[in-house]
């Protein structure tokens, strides 16, 4: 049974919090994606949540297990580690030549199975399990709400102020060297924002809506704009409203969030898909 | 420009050694190429043409010798094959403005009015001003080299070099962009370095030919009739006299 729309906004200081992580994770990770998902390399930001996923079990398996508290168990660190490890060994993969399919499909299990045996074998509730995996919690934090909002901000300013050289990195890697323009950097760079919004979203909102937010709106978009310059932040908003959305449908129809916020995604998607046609007409 | 600037040569290569991982790939390359004219980079597949071009580029270091770039040099690429993934939305003009950025301007945030000039001024010469509004994944062959070309104009570079960049073009669409780079080539300030495995061009486009061959450690350059008349060259390609005369030779 649906619950009336007026209830959700009557407790909006209850649902403020993570219905705007939703949106502002959306946001960050709608525009990083374009990156990602328009390089044909979706299965990265599979590969990084995952990653990331396990990071943050390893936090909180660390925290029960040793007692330690702090910056040393802080999830969102985890994360980072482990998202940075995956971006590192793809980057590894290149140098040495490896398939870069094959190193992306073994870290994706890595973190897949890892954050289950993890969670099996330490006292980690199934529930917290579920949460940094399909990303069920309808809850978040204050302080993880700020923190999300200042890495967002930040990292979000950083890809105005470079946009071009990432672009130009990003596709047209091989001219932009010829330009001299510092395309290892900005790889590494642009590398480096993927695994930060990537884990800290992860940590916020789980990894399946991480990974749906970080390819579903640039493909969208991408069906119907006619530029990068317009891809970005369709993709961007797309994101926001697939988050939002997300999140308002899971208290309208009772749906676990994550799953909730994935599926407005690929609503949007849908549209996007039937609009692009439409227009190419 | 001073007249001495002007005659300088673009590039010197002094026993200049390409190739990879530290290992040379061919022998050493003693070359000047000046502005107005056009080297063609000659051999079989594999030779290493585009070792070599690489390393003209910057993409790769020389494993020996030097290569002195004149004050000013202003490089434009053409490469083998420009594609841009069909499902990125890209415009011809956001193409080659993205193009217009070298070393550190990206980090200027807004394009600049000067950069959208050159922009126009480099689609009219490689004549695309009427596709500036249509997807890049969208274009034919010709059409899609043509803009490659634009590319390579908007920094309007003094030094043009082109890895095959007709090698999937029927003749046509060859010729026109051809006659594009012979149009550029012909104002005297621009050098051009282009790949082919068409003898036709080297023959007809070209004022000089560098043959090149790895296997066979074969590095020899002189116009086409000289070279083509080697016993290297008709080794490699195994011609008759009046096979090459058919490709263009002089």
């Amino acid at each position: 049974m649906a619950q009336p729309l007026s209830d959700f906004f009557a407790a909006w200081e209850l649902f403020r919090e993570p219905a705007l992580a939703g949106a502002v994770s959306g946001l960050l990770l709608g525009w990083i994606g374009v990156y990602v998902a328009l390089r044909r390399m979706v299965f990265l930001s599979a590969a990084m949540t995952q990653t990331a996923g396990l990071g943050v079990m390893l936090a909180q398996s660390a925290a029960a297990t040793f007692a330690i508290a702090g910056l040393a168990a802080s999830p969102t660190l985890w994360a980072l580690a482990f998202s940075g490890f995956a971006a590192a060994a793809l980057a590894g993969a290149e140098r040495l030549r490896l398939g870069r399919d094959q190193v992306l499909g073994a870290l994706y299990l890595l973190g897949a199975a890892g954050a289950i045996l993890v969670g099996a074998k330490v006292a980690v509730d199934a529930h917290d399990i579920e949460t940094v995996l399909f990303g069920s919690a309808v809850a978040v934090a204050p302080e993880e709400f700020a923190r999300l909002i200042a890495t967002a901000g930040g990292l979000l300013a950083l890809h105005l102020w470079l946009g071009r050289g990432f672009v130009a990195a990003a596709f047209d890697a091989e001219g932009a060297a010829a330009r001299r323009l510092p395309v290892p950097l900005l790889k590494v760079l642009l590398l480096a924002t993927v695994a930060l919004a990537v884990s800290v979203t992860t940590r916020t909102i789980g990894a399946l809506p991480v990974f749906a937010f970080s390819t579903l709106p640039a493909l969208a978009a991408s069906r119907f704009c006619p530029s990068l310059g317009t891809t970005l932040p369709v993709a961007a908003v797309l994101g926001a409203v697939a988050g939002f959305g997300g999140y308002l449908a899971a208290f309208v129809w009772e749906l676990p969030v994550g799953a909730s916020q994935t599926a407005v995604a690929l609503l949007l998607f849908a549209g996007a898909a039937v609009v692009g046609r439409l227009l190419r007409r | 420009m001073s007249s001495a600037l002007q005659t300088a040569p673009l590039l010197t290569l002094e026993a200049m050694e390409a190739g990879y991982h530290g290992r040379a790939i061919l022998p050493p390359i003693d070359l000047q190429l000046h502005r107005g004219e056009t080297l063609a980079l000659i051999g079989r597949n594999g030779a290493g043409k585009s070792t070599l071009l690489r390393t003209l580029l910057g993409l790769q270091p020389p494993i020996a010798g030097r290569i002195t770039s004149a004050a000013g040099l202003r490089v434009g690429y053409v490469p083998q094959r420009s594609e841009v993934m069909a499902e990125v939305p890209m415009r011809v003009q956001d193409w080659l403005l993205l193009a217009t950025d070298e070393g550190r301007s990206f980090l200027r945030p807004f394009g600049s009015r000067a950069a959208r000039e050159r922009v126009a001024a480099a689609a009219e010469r490689a004549r695309v001003t009427d596709l500036l509004r249509q997807q890049v994944s969208q274009l034919s062959e010709g059409q899609r080299q043509r803009a490659a070309l634009a590319r390579a104009l908007v920094s309007t570079p003094n030094l043009l070099l082109l890895d095959e960049p007709t090698s999937a073009l029927d003749r046509v669409a060859e010729e026109l962009v051809l006659s594009v780079v012979d149009e550029i080539r012909a104002r005297g300030d621009v050098g051009v370095i282009l790949i082919t495995h068409s003898l036709h061009v080297a023959g007809t486009h070209a004022s000089r030919v560098l043959l090149l061959d790895k296997d066979d450690r074969v590095v020899e350059t002189g116009s086409f009739e000289e070279v083509s008349a080697g016993a290297n060259f008709r080794r490699l390609y195994g011609l008759s006299h009046a096979a090459v005369a058919d490709c263009g030779g002089h």
